[in-house]
């Protein structure tokens, strides 16, 4: 990756701290290009304006989070407690407090079924993220790519933005299925961190070092120096660069799409309710992206699955000390961001117009394994669904006493889960078909 | 250690909690100690109450222990060239041992012990594959470690030597057993475990026999540590909606409410004085570290 500096995101009126670009191969051209292969579908309202997917990444426990079993052997239940939840008869695990005095404002499916041949992170993250395998190739377009695709860019910003500070990895290995697959990468995501400060990090985007504010404004000065970096490229990425620094320029540049970028302008009680956490400011800042009327947001905790890994940040996989993993860190930081995110989506009257979807790319095992903790389970899993026309203060399916596998209710796979996504983004059969995606997937009619 | 040198200890940490200040004039109002708002975990007291231990997370990637001289609140690495996690910190009760859990790779956590006069350091080391022990503690005559280690779809409480030897299995109980914690003289050990359902609170003796259960609670009570003087044990509790701080005698009778607050109260442990706690609350979003009175 090329690097060719920072700047300070604000350029004049107040500059209250720096953003870090880098200018890269990766960056998604589709969005920008003036005449590109966008497709417009300015006749078509779709029932959600914006896909919030909110990316459990590493895979949370059923068990110990939404589906407890409190009445199942020692070596299952886990040993959380439960507590009521404002849907009659529906308990999750003590976890999760503010969740459960919000279960009327989503709809909770516990009948996720993955692929049970991806049980691995990046392969189990592609079928997550696309519906499908890996293998054969071409690999499938994320849900996001489609969406952006076809909705192409409306408004100042590109129309997929993933968040985390770069690629999604597990142990260091990339997921194949994140971007554009087939459908090319100028439909792979735009990538933007976002610090516990609030501090935006866009990774796919460099700007030159020491680069001060007021030479934001001088186009001359900086064509100069990115000139000079464009030298130092063959032609082919030559060709790159000359879109990609007019793509991150005009972003730059514009007011709204840095404000929009900016967590920090909300009030201080605002950032204080998502708490600040690198999870709850990034949720914040996507609902900041909602407001913009992006079309798709990925909003990913965290870039990386293992929760103890030197130099990776902590995910959602718990081979080792999952219960207190879950209980120090994971739930309790989930639970204050996604419920303030779910408020403010109300309360701003946000909600009918955006679609969350919240998941991981499988469970984990009902039984406890040998180390007192849970690997990965593709049998049965949890999804949460809130806005977008789905019926709120509902539970969709049913685990065995176990909570191994689904005893009733509707199978739904990532297939399906993406099918309804793009069916609400706007994305109908005829669009599908024409994109050659999502092939054979049904939406799931019961969160309706 | 001599009676005079525990005596000694007791009043320097109690003549600098008094510098402290502004020391509340109400006793229910915390003393703030951190204000960086980064999250906090397992704060504990040095052997004399001058100097805190805890851990902070320094960025996404990385837990950092930390140490703060309660004069004058002055922050610092405890080990500069960390460069994987560590976390969960232990003082001996000599001044001249921290244990604490090191990141080892992906998935594996030791427990390491730092004789701070030596600088040397030695690991209980976790078997191959994904393994890890956590919750390190120190006897109070700075003999052994107790730390958790799961194995055999069990989570144990284990003993050891300070030179990593030794190594005794204390519990044999199903469920999680973790947060050992050593009474003042040595011949007890309070824990938390899930043994019959969800986490309570249980005693045992110094070499695991005669267990008994203090707490009986539909909801967690964990992480818990007898006072200085041996008579009461605080523990982190679920029984009011969120996360707690809870005080009680060492029977398990007297229960007390230390902490009233929507956002989480977590991780406490007792002063030398056994008049105060240092515990991470979360207050708007932010984790610090706040002095609290015990009623």
């Amino acid at each position: 990756m090329l690097n060719i500096g920072d700047f300070p995101s604000r350029t004049c009126g107040g500059i209250t701290r720096r953003s870090f670009l880098r200018l890269g191969s990766s960056l998604p051209m589709a969005w920008a290009l003036p005449g590109s292969l966008q497709q417009a579908s300015a006749a078509e309202t779709p029932r959600a304006k914006s896909v919030l997917f909110v990316f459990l990444w590493g895979a949370p426990s059923q068990l110990d989070t939404f589906d407890p079993k409190p009445d199942a052997p020692i070596e299952y239940r886990g040993p959380f407690g439960v507590i009521p939840t404002r849907t009659p008869g529906v308990h999750f695990t003590e976890l999760l407090p503010r969740m459960a005095t919000r279960s009327d404002r989503f709809t909770l499916v516990r009948s996720n079924v993955a692929i049970s041949s991806s049980s691995g992170h990046p392969k189990g993250g592609t079928v997550a993220l696309t519906g499908f395998e890996e293998q054969p190739e071409p690999v499938q377009p994320t849900f996001g790519s489609i969406v952006a695709k076809h909705r192409g860019q409306t408004g100042y910003l590109p129309p997929f933005f993933s968040l985390a500070s770069g690629k999604l990895t597990a142990g260091g290995e990339y997921i194949k299925g994140d971007g554009g697959g087939k459908l090319s990468t100028a439909h792979d995501p735009f990538m933007v961190g976002c610090s516990q400060q609030g501090e935006v990090d866009i990774p796919t985007l460099k700007v030159l070092q020491g680069l001060a504010p007021n030479r934001i404004s001088d186009r001359k000065s900086l064509l100069n120096r990115l000139d000079a970096k464009r030298a130092q490229l063959d032609s082919w990425a030559s060709r790159q660069w000359q879109r990609t620094y007019r793509s991150a320029y005009d972003l730059l540049m514009n007011p709204k799409a840095r404000a929009a970028l900016d967590p920090t302008r909300e009030s201080p009680a605002t950032r204080a309710r998502y708490g600040h956490s690198q999870f709850g400011q990034t949720a914040l800042l996507a609902r900041r992206l909602v407001e913009a009327e992006v079309p798709y947001i990925q909003l990913n905790y965290s870039r990386d699955v293992d929760a103890f890994n030197p130099g990776y940040e902590i995910g959602w996989d718990t081979h080792i000390y999952n219960f207190e993993l879950l209980q120090d860190q994971l739930c309790p930081t989930f639970d204050r961001a996604f419920t303030a995110l779910l408020d403010d989506l109300y309360d701003r009257g946000l909600i009918d117009q955006t679609l969350v979807v919240c998941k991981g790319e499988f469970g984990r095992t009902p039984k406890i394994n040998v180390r007192a903790s849970r690997d990965h389970w593709t049998n049965s899993y949890f999804s949460i669904w809130a806005g977008g026309g789905v019926e709120p203060g509902r539970v969709i399916g049913e685990t065995d006493r176990l909570g191994q596998d689904p005893r009733s209710g509707p199978i739904v796979t990532p297939l399906r889960v993406g099918t309804t996504i793009a069916e609400l983004a706007g994305v109908d059969t005829l669009a599908r078909g024409e994109m050659r995606v999502l092939d054979g997937g049904t939406v799931v009619d019961e969160l309706f | 250690m001599s009676f005079f040198d525990r005596k000694r200890q007791y009043l320097v940490g109690s003549m600098i909690l008094l510098l402290l200040g502004p020391w509340p004039s109400c006793a229910e109002e915390p003393v703030r100690l951190t204000s960086d708002g980064r999250l906090k975990a397992t704060p504990v007291f040095s052997h004399d109450g001058t100097e805190l231990v805890f851990a902070v997370l320094e960025n996404p990637k990385m837990f950092r222990l930390m140490t703060m001289q309660l004069a004058d609140r002055s922050v610092e690495p405890l080990r500069k060239a960390a460069t994987t996690a560590e976390f969960e910190p232990a003082c001996s009760r000599d001044g001249r041992y921290c244990a604490f859990v090191r990141q080892r790779g992906v998935l594996r956590l030791s427990v390491a012990i730092l004789d701070k006069q030596t600088d040397t350091l030695v690991e209980v080391l976790p078997p191959p594959g994904f393994a890890g022990m956590r919750s390190p503690t120190f006897s109070p005559d700075n003999s052994r470690v107790l730390y958790s280690f799961a194995d055999e779809s069990r989570q144990q409480i284990f003993s050891t030597d300070l030179r990593a030897n030794d190594p005794q299995k204390l519990t044999n109980s199903p469920g999680i057993n973790n947060w050992p914690n050593f009474s003042p003289d040595g011949k007890e050990i309070v824990f938390g475990s899930s043994r019959d359902g969800n986490f309570d609170i249980y005693l045992m003796q110094c070499d695991g026999s005669n267990v008994q259960r203090l707490t009986h609670n539909p909801v967690q009570d964990i992480r818990p540590r007898f006072s200085p003087d041996g008579k009461r044990i605080v523990f982190v509790g679920h029984r009011h909606g969120n996360s707690e701080i809870y005080v009680m005698d060492r029977d398990g009778t007297n229960l007390v409410r230390v902490t009233h607050h929507p956002e989480r109260d977590d991780y406490p442990d007792w002063h030398t004085d056994g008049k105060q706690l240092v515990v991470v609350s979360e207050r708007g979003g932010r984790h610090d570290l706040y002095l609290v009175r015990v009623p």
